[in-house]
C-alpha cells in the first residue's frame, strides 16, 4: 500500500467508528447525534474515497471515484451546520438546515450530470487528484457562505448573556475546533493546480477526535480543556507538516540532483530529527493558545472547569431536591385538603350522623395515607444495610405470590410460573429482593382489575456460549401482566420518585424497587405495549458466595 | 338558572371535601378521571362550571381542560390542583381555564371563585 494512501484510510476510519459510537453511546438528544453521525459520515466518505484513489495510481475508475469522493466534501457544510445548529438551537434553524441540504444535493447532481465542478484530474507524485471546473468556485462561495454563518451561530450563542454558561461554553469551543477544521479547507488549493500533498485530514481528525470526547464524556461540558489540548496539537502538527515537507522537497530535489535517487533513509532521519528538535517548543506553544484563545494559564482553566463541574453537579442536586420536594408537597396536599375541610366544618356539623361517618372514613383513610408516604420516603431516603443470605429465588417468588393470593383470587387472574427444574439460589438480601417483588407484583395486580395471566419466569443465562460481555452468568426474572400496559413517555418516568398512573399510589414503590435492584448490582427494566400488558425483567448476577 | 357543578378529582378526600364546601347551594357531579368528566359534560347541558385536577393517572388533567375547550369553548374551568408552578398556571390559562386554586384551599376560596361564574 502506499505510504500516501495510509492517512486518508486512518482518519476515514477514524471517523466512521467515532460517528457510530456517539451514535450508540452519548447521552445528547437522538437529533443532536444523528447530526454528528451525518458529519462523520460526509468526512468519512470522503476520506475513503481518496484513500482508494491515492492506493491505484491508475485505476481505471478514477473519475467515477473522485466522484463519489467530492459528493462526500459537497454535503460537508451542510452537515455541519445542521449538527451545529441541532445541538445549540434544537429546531430553531430547521428550514435552513432544509435549504442548506437543498442547495448541496443541486451541486451533487452537477457533480455526477456535467464537468462543472469537477473536470478532469490533476496527476501529483501521492495520485490523482480531482481539478476544479468552471463552477468550483461557486461551490467554494456557498461553503464560504455557511461556513460564515455557522461562525455566526456559534459566536452569538457564546456572545449571548441569555444563554447558560454550559451552552456558552460549548459555543465557545466548538467555534475553537470548527477554526481547526477550517485549516484542512487548504486541501482546495490541490484543486487549483498547487503540487503538495493535501493534510487536511490531520486538522479534521484532531476536530472531531477531541469533539467525540466531549461530547461522549462531558456532553460537550468539559470542552475546554480538550479543545485547548487540540488547538496546541494542531498548531504543532501543521508546523512540523509543514516543514517536513518544505525540507523533505528540498532534500529529495538535493539528492536527485546529485545522486539520481531517492531515500526513504531522509524521510526517516528528518522526522525523526524534526520530532526531537519541536518538542520543547510544546511547552511555548500551550503558552500561546493560553494566551491567545483561553486567556488563563492551565492552573487557571483547571479551577474553571473543576468550578463549571460543581455549577452542573450542584444544579443536578437541585433538580432532584425539588422534584422530590414538589412530589411529596403533592401527596401530602391532598389528605392534607380534605382533613382540612372536614375540621373547617366540624362544628357546625358534629351532629349530623351521616357527616360524622364520613368523617372518620376520610380521616382513617388520609391519615394511613400520609403514614404510608412517611414509610416510604424513609425506606427511598435510608435504605437499611443490606443482609445477604443465599436464598432460593423461585422459593421467594413464591412467597410473595402467597403474600398476594387473596387479591390475584379476587381480580381473577391466572398465573403461571416458569421456574427452572435445578434450584437457583444466590446470596440476596431476602426482605428486600421481596419488597422489590412485592411492589412490581402488586402493580400487576393493580393493572389487571377483570382479570388475566400473571407469568413469572425464572432463567439462568448460563456461560455456555461466553462472550466478551456475558463472562458472568446472571439469572434473570420476567414478571409480565396482561393488564392495561403503560405508554411510551410513561416506561421512561416509571422508575422515577412520585411518578405514578394510580390514582392512590405514591409514585415511590417503583423507584424502591430500582435502588434495591442496583444495590445487587443488578437491572430492571420495562417493557410494555398499551392494552397488551407489562413486562419487568430483573437481571441478577450469579454468584456462588 | 342552573348552578351544576363538574367536579373532577382522582382523590376521594378531595371529591368529598369540595361536597362538603358546595353541596348545600349547588348540584354537583363528582368525577375521578377525564374519560368521566368529558362524558358527564355530554350528558349534561346544564353544566356551569368545571373543577377540575391537575395530576390525575392516565389522562392529564391539562389535557382534559384541551378537550374540553375543543368541545365547548365557551365553559367555565377552574383548575385545582397542589401543583403550585408559574408554568402549569400559565399553561392553564394558555389553554383557557378561567381560574386556579391551589391546595390546600380554604372553603371561603371555594364559595368565592365559583360565586363568580354561578349564581
Amino acid at each position: 500500500m502506499p505510504i500516501y494512501a495510509i492517512p486518508p484510510l486512518i482518519s476515514s476510519l477514524l471517523f466512521i467508528s467515532l460517528g457510530i459510537f456517539v451514535l450508540k453511546q452519548s447521552r445528547a438528544t437522538q437529533a443532536s447525534k444523528l447530526a454528528f453521525f451525518l458529519q462523520c459520515l460526509a468526512t468519512f466518505w470522503w476520506q475513503f474515497t481518496w484513500f482508494l484513489l491515492f492506493q491505484i495510481p491508475d485505476n481505471p475508475f478514477v473519475h467515477q471515484l473522485i466522484k463519489i469522493g467530492y459528493s462526500g466534501i459537497i454535503l460537508i457544510p451542510a452537515t455541519f451546520f445542521h449538527f451545529f445548529a441541532t445541538l445549540l438551537y434544537g429546531k430553531k434553524y430547521l428550514s435552513i438546515i432544509k435549504l442548506y441540504y437543498l442547495i448541496s444535493f443541486v451541486f451533487l447532481t452537477l457533480l455526477h450530470n456535467s464537468l462543472l465542478i469537477i473536470n478532469g484530474t490533476y496527476f501529483n507524485h501521492f495520485g490523482h487528484y480531482p481539478k476544479a471546473g468552471i463552477l468550483h468556485p461557486l461551490y467554494l462561495t456557498f461553503l464560504i457562505t455557511v461556513v460564515i454563518h455557522n461562525i455566526y451561530i456559534l459566536y452569538n450563542k457564546q456572545k449571548d448573556q441569555q444563554t447558560n454558561n454550559q451552552d456558552r461554553n460549548q459555543a465557545r469551543y466548538l467555534l475553537a475546533g470548527f477554526s481547526i477544521y477550517l485549516i484542512a479547507a487548504s486541501d482546495f488549493l490541490v484543486n487549483y493546480g498547487f503540487k503538495f500533498y493535501p493534510i487536511g485530514f490531520i486538522f479534521i481528525s484532531i476536530y472531531l477526535c477531541t469533539n467525540t470526547f466531549a461530547i461522549v464524556k462531558h456532553q460537550l461540558m468539559d470542552i475546554r480543556i480538550v479543545i485547548q489540548k487540540s488547538l496546541v496539537y494542531t498548531s504543532l502538527f501543521a508546523i512540523i507538516s509543514i516543514t517536513y515537507l518544505s525540507i523533505i522537497f528540498i532534500c529529495e530535489s538535493i539528492t536527485q540532483y546529485f545522486l539520481g535517487y531517492q531515500s526513504p533513509f531522509f524521510r526517516f532521519f528528518i522526522a525523526f530529527f524534526l520530532g526531537i528538535c519541536l518538542l520543547p517548543f510544546k511547552t511555548h506553544l500551550q503558552g500561546l493558545v493560553n494566551t491567545f484563545f483561553i486567556h488563563g494559564n492551565p492552573c487557571d482553566i483547571a479551577v474553571q472547569n473543576e468550578y463549571l463541574l460543581k455549577e452542573v453537579a450542584q444544579k443536578e442536586k437541585f433538580k432532584a431536591v425539588a422534584t422530590l420536594a414538589s412530589g411529596v408537597a403533592h401527596e401530602i396536599k391532598n389528605p392534607l385538603t380534605a382533613l382540612k375541610t372536614f375540621v373547617e366544618f366540624l362544628p357546625q356539623k358534629k351532629n349530623d350522623p351521616e357527616f360524622m361517618q364520613r368523617f372518620t372514613i376520610i380521616a382513617a383513610k388520609e391519615f394511613d395515607r400520609m403514614e404510608n408516604l412517611v414509610k416510604q420516603l424513609l425506606d427511598f431516603s435510608k435504605p437499611s444495610p443490606l443482609n445477604f443470605q443465599r436464598t432460593n429465588i423461585s422459593q421467594l417468588l413464591d412467597d410473595v405470590i402467597a403474600l398476594n393470593s387473596m387479591r390475584i383470587k379476587e381480580n381473577n387472574i391466572k398465573v403461571i410460573k416458569h421456574y427452572p427444574t435445578v434450584t437457583v439460589s444466590i446470596p440476596l438480601d431476602q426482605n428486600q429482593i421481596k419488597q422489590a417483588f412485592i411492589n412490581i407484583i402488586q402493580n400487576a395486580i393493580d393493572a389487571m382489575p377483570d382479570g388475566g395471566t400473571l407469568t413469572i419466569g425464572v432463567r439462568v443465562q448460563d456461560s455456555l456460549h461466553p462472550t466478551p460481555y456475558t463472562l458472568t452468568p446472571k439469572i434473570i426474572i420476567s414478571i409480565t401482566d396482561t393488564g392495561c400496559g403503560i405508554d411510551k413517555e410513561g416506561q421512561k418516568q416509571i422508575f422515577e420518585p412520585f411518578y405514578s398512573q394510580k390514582s392512590q399510589g405514591t409514585g415511590l414503590g417503583l423507584s424502591i424497587t430500582y435502588g434495591i435492584i442496583q444495590e445487587h448490582q443488578g437491572k430492571i427494566t420495562v417493557n410494555s405495549i398499551l392494552n397488551k400488558g407489562t413486562t419487568f425483567e430483573i437481571t441478577l448476577p450469579y454468584k456462588k458466595t | 338558572m342552573s348552578n351544576k357543578i363538574l367536579v373532577c378529582d382522582d382523590e376521594e378526600g378531595i371529591r368529598e371535601s369540595l361536597k362538603l364546601i358546595l353541596a348545600d347551594n349547588h348540584e354537583l357531579i363528582l368525577t375521578d378521571n377525564g374519560e368521566q368528566c368529558i362524558d358527564a359534560l355530554k350528558n349534561n347541558s346544564d353544566i356551569k362550571l368545571v373543577l377540575l385536577d391537575i395530576k390525575m393517572p392516565k389522562v392529564n388533567g391539562l389535557d382534559v381542560l384541551k378537550n374540553i375547550k375543543e368541545i365547548y369553548p365557551d365553559m367555565n374551568v377552574i383548575i385545582v390542583t397542589g401543583y403550585k408552578s408559574v408554568e402549569t398556571a400559565s399553561e392553564a390559562t394558555q389553554l383557557g381555564a378561567a381560574g386556579y386554586i391551589v391546595k390546600p384551599f380554604k372553603s371561603d376560596e371555594i364559595l368565592e371563585t365559583v360565586k363568580k361564574y354561578v349564581s
